[in-house]
């Protein structure tokens, strides 16, 4: 269960990093519509969400697994970047 | 306006920092090491692992050891055992005052064939206190604390394109990386530091805000810890000798009474005193709030005097906050994100400090400004090194020395002022990877020197240090290499 958490938490990180502006250029390689980029980023939020959900079944008390959502979430965040990094790096910059 | 609001949240970002910075840097170094500072515990004792012991035994025993070798003292502090830490802290003033504290083995209760070390202990006291007489550490660290929020929310106001550069890191751009590196992992743990740096002033609130208990209590201060916590109180010794009751017994009543909650502390105040008793403190398992419990009984008699199960809500807002603060509600996981977070709050801290030094040396830097940039080499590159040399002190001090775990704490601080000062007096493009490159070779020897790394805390210890070993020695020689 939390390792799925963790997955969920790492793909909605990933998808709210394509769609913005400058993620969707180095992840997807091209400029998105705004719609497009705001669909891309409320199906990451909705991972976001199922990853704290999955995270509060998991957890035998709530309130801890509430405070250590943030920390996840973190670290994702921090990966999510050095992904865009690594991959601006590979492919060398669109614009 | 907006322009202005935003330059003068600048300005106050940036002189906070100057500020506070360097000491703000070793508080959340230290903060994030005492988040295992049981484990440094038992890296720091490894003479053996401990048994595991019923904690009430275990408790039992330490509290006779004390009554055979410490009976004149005025009070015992026994800290229970846990499931991270398996054995019993005492801590006891001796005829001078001074406060000794000792690891206890679970087993006999004794101190004997185990080295004198505070072990992570220092780190937590450090991380508040700053090795400063009372009340000058904790007000430092309350003040830090106070301007870490206020930098914090500076932040923020003056990081026009946070939604834009979120997933932004740009490598060898010099102050482009740099920023981007403060900005990215001030804004990822942002939840983890506003709590943090706030329920750290909440937790020292009283030194900044003394007023309304002065108010209320005027100069009794002891009214107000009773009124905090009624059934903790201590009366004086009475000058007619007595016995302590068997403690065992006390221990299992106060046990049901917490109901599954266990015991975190027993205090024992005039304990060879006809007016002896003893304070029970539950523990608090699974709940983020520190004690909730307190029993107190008649030492002598055995007779319970004061029981106190803590229900108001501002006391119960307050022991969350403090507990969140100081995670001890938290399960491995949790640990290991408060001590990665902590990290990331040292490394924004570091960042911002290296950045402003950075803007200054691109321009002609006048001398306070060299002498910064010299004292920011010295503290962010310095202040790791002595930390680890600590764990080193542990190892090679002869353990027969007097006044061990004294000589391993003034190993921190002659390490550190060494640090500091061959940063002042040597070019930092030559100090940079010099002490960088002293801090991979302490971590590795860390490492090393928890061979044959028999236990789950010894090859913990080991890769931690691994790890950060080698990103001192990455970074030592792409310093190196731009000198």
């Amino acid at each position: 269960m939390m390792a799925a958490a963790i997955l969920c938490g790492q793909c909605g990180m990933l998808l709210l990093a394509a769609g913005s502006i400058r993620g969707s250029d180095i992840i997807l390689r091209r400029s998105l519509s705004h719609l497009l980029r705001r669909s891309i980023q409320t199906a990451g939020m909705l991972l976001l969400v199922l990853s704290l959900v999955l995270q509060l079944r998991a957890a035998q008390a709530p309130v801890i697994a509430l405070i250590t959502w943030p920390g996840w979430i973190s670290i994702e965040i921090v990966l999510a970047t050095l992904a865009c990094t690594v991959l601006n790096d590979l492919r060398g910059p669109r614009r | 306006m907006k322009g202005s609001f935003r330059v003068t949240m600048a300005w106050l970002h940036s002189m906070l920092g100057l500020v506070t910075g360097w000491v703000l840097f070793a508080i959340a170094l230290s903060g994030s090491l005492s988040v295992f500072r049981q484990a440094i515990t038992l890296w720091m004792h490894p003479e053996r692992d401990p048994p595991r012991v019923d904690p009430l035994e275990a408790t039992s025993r330490a509290i006779d050891w004390l009554a055979h070798n410490a009976s004149s003292a005025p009070a015992w502090y026994v800290t229970s055992p846990t499931a991270e830490a398996p054995f019993p802290t005492a801590v006891w003033p001796d005829a001078q005052g001074t406060y000794i504290q000792r690891i206890l083995d679970p087993q006999t209760g004794s101190p004997d064939g185990l080295r004198d070390t505070l072990g992570g202990e220092f780190f937590y006291r450090f991380h508040f206190e700053l090795q400063l007489p009372y009340p000058w550490g904790r007000l430092i660290a309350a003040m830090a604390a106070l301007a870490l929020v206020v930098g914090l929310v500076t932040g923020i106001i003056i990081h026009r394109r946070i939604f834009a550069d979120f997933f932004t890191f740009r490598p060898k751009r010099g102050l482009r990386s740099w920023l981007d590196a403060h900005n990215i992992l001030g804004v990822a743990a942002l939840p983890f530091h506003l709590m943090i740096s706030f329920t750290g002033a909440v937790t020292l609130g009283s030194l900044l805000l003394p007023w309304s208990t002065q108010a209320v209590y005027h100069h009794d201060m002891m009214a107000s810890y009773t009124d905090l916590n009624p059934a903790l109180y201590s009366r004086p010794a009475s000058g007619q000798p007595g016995h302590l009751v068997p403690i065992r017994p006390l221990l299992d009543e106060a046990d049901r009474h917490f109901g599954g909650a266990g015991i975190e502390q027993v205090y024992i105040f005039n304990p060879s005193d006809h007016a002896a008793l003893v304070t029970v403190i539950a523990g608090n398992d699974h709940t983020v709030s520190t004690t909730t419990g307190v029993m107190t009984f008649d030492g002598t008699t055995g007779q319970l005097i004061n029981a106190h199960t803590e229900t108001r809500p501002v006391i119960r807002l307050y022991t969350f906050l403090y507990g969140l603060h100081v995670a001890r509600f938290a399960p491995a996981v949790t640990r290991w994100l408060y001590f990665l977070s902590g990290l990331a709050l040292a490394a924004v801290i570091g960042s911002g400090m290296h950045l402003w030094t950075l803007k200054r040396l691109r321009q002609q830097p006048h001398m306070g400004q060299r002498i910064v940039c010299r004292m920011n080499t010295g503290i962010l590159a310095g202040t790791p090194l002595a930390f680890a040399t600590y764990f080193l002190a542990n190892r090679l001090l002869p353990l027969t020395l007097a006044n061990r775990a004294v000589h391993e704490v003034q190993t921190v601080f002659a390490v550190w002022a060494l640090g500091i000062t061959f940063a002042l007096f040597r070019r930092p493009d030559r100090a940079w990877p010099e002490l960088l490159g002293g801090n991979a070779l302490a971590c590795l020897a860390i490492a090393l020197s928890g061979l044959p790394w028999t236990n789950v805390v010894m090859r913990g210890t080991a890769i931690v240090a691994l790890m950060l070993g080698g990103a001192f020695g990455y970074a030592a020689f792409r310093t190196a290499r731009r000198a």
